[in-house]
């Protein structure tokens, strides 16, 4: 346990500028009780205890309170070994609670708190605004081909998974030869891989026009939904 | 190296199915869907740090366009077998 951790507080990351976390506090290491997997939860835990300050990546907002020793903080930080969900369920949490607070129009309490915010952009550690989008995992577990016993499920994926990155990278050659066999496992499936390939790309600044790519997709997804009734022979 | 095919639980608490991987200039990289959600695919680089592995993501847009070209022929190669 780091130095200076104490009951209520709730950190994970490993982000040695914001003074109480040290490497001895790894991803999950959650000292309070608050749940971060759900936005919604943090989102109830920030109204409930105004003191919480949170600190997503460099970006530090500190929602100010009485209750602010009593309830500690939440520090989360996706630029070193990360606990991804949980940060962005914390930013989530964050647009929530500013939503809630503009649509209370200034006559509430929430108001009052949301003028409170500070949100202090310049990060202590430039490092960490730099690198914020440079995201790392860890490996909590790795199970080999034959450990696996979903071998056909897994090169199921596998085939599907390489048929939708020829298709959004390079045509769809190698799909469109393949998909009316049916070793791929539904069109659904497949739309779900490419939108992340694409939104992948585009994060990435990778991406070309993809119209063309993604009605050939549901064109070729479609042909495949037709390939599962029996009674209709597809070419392949 | 982690084998095309196997399972990788990450930090992220996602389990993902490794689709393919390649080499390019020394380093390994790698085509991750999770097998949960096959919307969150993932493409990264591994990197060693203080001897234990890490997978950061990969940002350079040149190199994510020259790895998918051996991706796609090493994960063929796994199907063939």
């Amino acid at each position: 346990m780091a130095k200076n951790v104490v009951k209520g507080n709730v950190i994970i990351g490993n982000n040695n500028s914001f003074g109480n976390v040290s490497n001895g506090v790894r991803h999950g290491n959650i000292v309070g009780g608050i749940n971060l997997d759900d936005p919604k939860n943090i989102l109830q835990k920030l109204k409930e205890n105004p003191g919480l300050k949170i600190k997503v990546a460099g970006n530090h907002v500190t929602i100010k309170g009485s209750y602010k020793d009593k309830y500690g903080d939440i520090c989360v930080s996706n630029n070193t070994i990360v606990d991804k969900s949980a940060a962005l369920n914390c930013k989530e949490a964050l647009r929530m609670f500013e939503g809630e607070t503009k649509k209370a129009g200034g006559k509430s309490d929430l108001k009052n708190r949301m003028a409170e915010i500070i949100n202090e952009d310049k990060p202590e550690n430039p490092y960490a605004e730099a690198h914020q989008d440079s995201l790392k995992f860890g490996i909590v577990e790795y199970k080999t081909l034959e450990q696996n016993k979903k071998l056909t499920q897994i090169r199921t994926i596998v085939y599907s998974g390489l048929a939708v990155l020829s298709a959004v990278a390079a045509g769809v050659s190698f799909m469109a030869g393949h998909v009316a066999t049916g070793a791929i496992f539904g069109a659904a499936a497949l739309l779900q891989m490419a939108a992340g390939v694409m939104a992948y790309r585009k994060m990435r600044n990778a991406d070309k026009e993809f119209k063309d790519v993604e009605d050939r997709l549901k064109e070729t997804c479609d042909h495949y939904e037709q390939s599962k009734n029996p009674e209709r022979e597809i070419g392949g | 190296m982690f084998e095309i095919g196997s399972l990788l639980k990450l930090t992220d608490k996602n389990e993902y199915v490794v689709v393919s991987s390649a080499q390019k200039d020394g380093k390994t990289y790698y085509y991750l869907i999770d097998q949960n959600n096959f919307s969150n695919v993932q493409f990264l680089v591994e990197e060693k740090i203080e001897n234990e592995t890490y997978l950061k993501e990969v940002e350079d847009s040149k190199i994510l366009e020259q790895i998918y070209p051996l991706l796609l022929e090493n994960g063929k190669k796994f199907l063939k077998k």
